[in-house]
């Protein structure tokens, strides 16, 4: 998927544990783990609110875009 | 009233079902046996006697008279009854599962749409199949049972009730399909 979730980086900046940050956000550990290793399909803006607030980021740092590497006809 | 998960309407029907289920394995072994007994005994009717019963009254005929009873056309109808019970055993299997899952969890599950789809073409393939085989038992009795002064006649009616709800049935399960996708977007939701 080309939406990277970078919440591990923030986290290490931040130096806060899964289990604090899941504690503040008000989210399961299993589902804070999930969206840290993008195994989830969406995310709710009260999350995503929950976590900029907790982790004093914007929704960017949080989550980067990068577009599918699809090769030409070439192969290159 | 609760009627989903633990302590619920789902699980006292759960209950219901099993003991159902095992009453109703119990009564095929039975019929297994009945058979046998038949088979290897003396396959006789009751002589001189018959009942026919319909809704809200029954007809007792004496004086009956009955032609010998061939072991294999016996068996026969035996097999013919058998598959109806076994299509009634699969439908009851199912439901006791689906009701399980309905005690336990969300009824929103792949699982469950399965189960509810197989219970729909169950009751497409017996209301397809009852009339096939109460037929032929209508032909096979009137064969060997006469009745002075009364004609038995074998008769074919299809039971289109029974399409109708298990074509409503397989749409259900459809519909159900439709939630499950819904609760696995909502699982992966966070």
């Amino acid at each position: 998927m080309p939406i990277i979730v970078r919440l591990d980086r923030v986290m290490a900046d931040r130096k806060i544990s899964l289990t604090e940050l899941a504690g503040r956000v008000g989210i399961t550990m299993a589902n804070l783990s999930l969206l840290k290793n993008e195994k989830v399909r969406a995310i709710r803006f009260s999350t995503l609110e929950a976590l900029c607030r907790e982790l004093d980021c914007q929704p960017g740092d949080l989550l980067e875009y990068q577009p599918e590497q699809t090769e030409d006809s070439w192969g290159t | 009233m609760k009627y989903l998960g633990e302590k619920s309407a789902s699980s006292v029907m759960k209950v219901v079902l099993d003991v159902a289920w095992y009453l109703a394995l119990v009564g095929a072994v039975l019929l297994v046996l009945f058979m046998a007994y038949w088979l290897v005994g003396d396959p006789a009717l009751p002589t001189g006697l018959l009942q026919i019963e319909t809704p809200g009254l029954a007809f007792r005929f004496t004086g009956v008279i009955q032609e010998p009873v061939l072991r294999t056309k016996f068996a026969l109808q035996f097999i013919l009854i058998y598959l109806l019970l076994a299509v009634g055993l699969l439908v009851l299997f199912q439901l006791r599962k689906i009701f399980a899952n309905l005690a336990g969890r969300t009824p929103f599950t792949k699982e469950n749409v399965r189960r509810i789809r197989i219970i729909g073409i169950a009751a497409i393939v017996y209301a397809l199949l009852s009339p096939v085989v109460y037929c032929l038992m209508g032909l096979y009795l009137s064969n060997i049972i006469h009745l002075p002064g009364v004609e038995l006649i074998a008769s074919f009616r299809l039971d289109l009730g029974g399409i109708f709800l298990g074509a409503v049935i397989i749409i259900l399960a459809e519909v159900f399909n439709y939630g499950a996708r819904l609760q696995e977007e909502q699982d992966l939701t966070v």
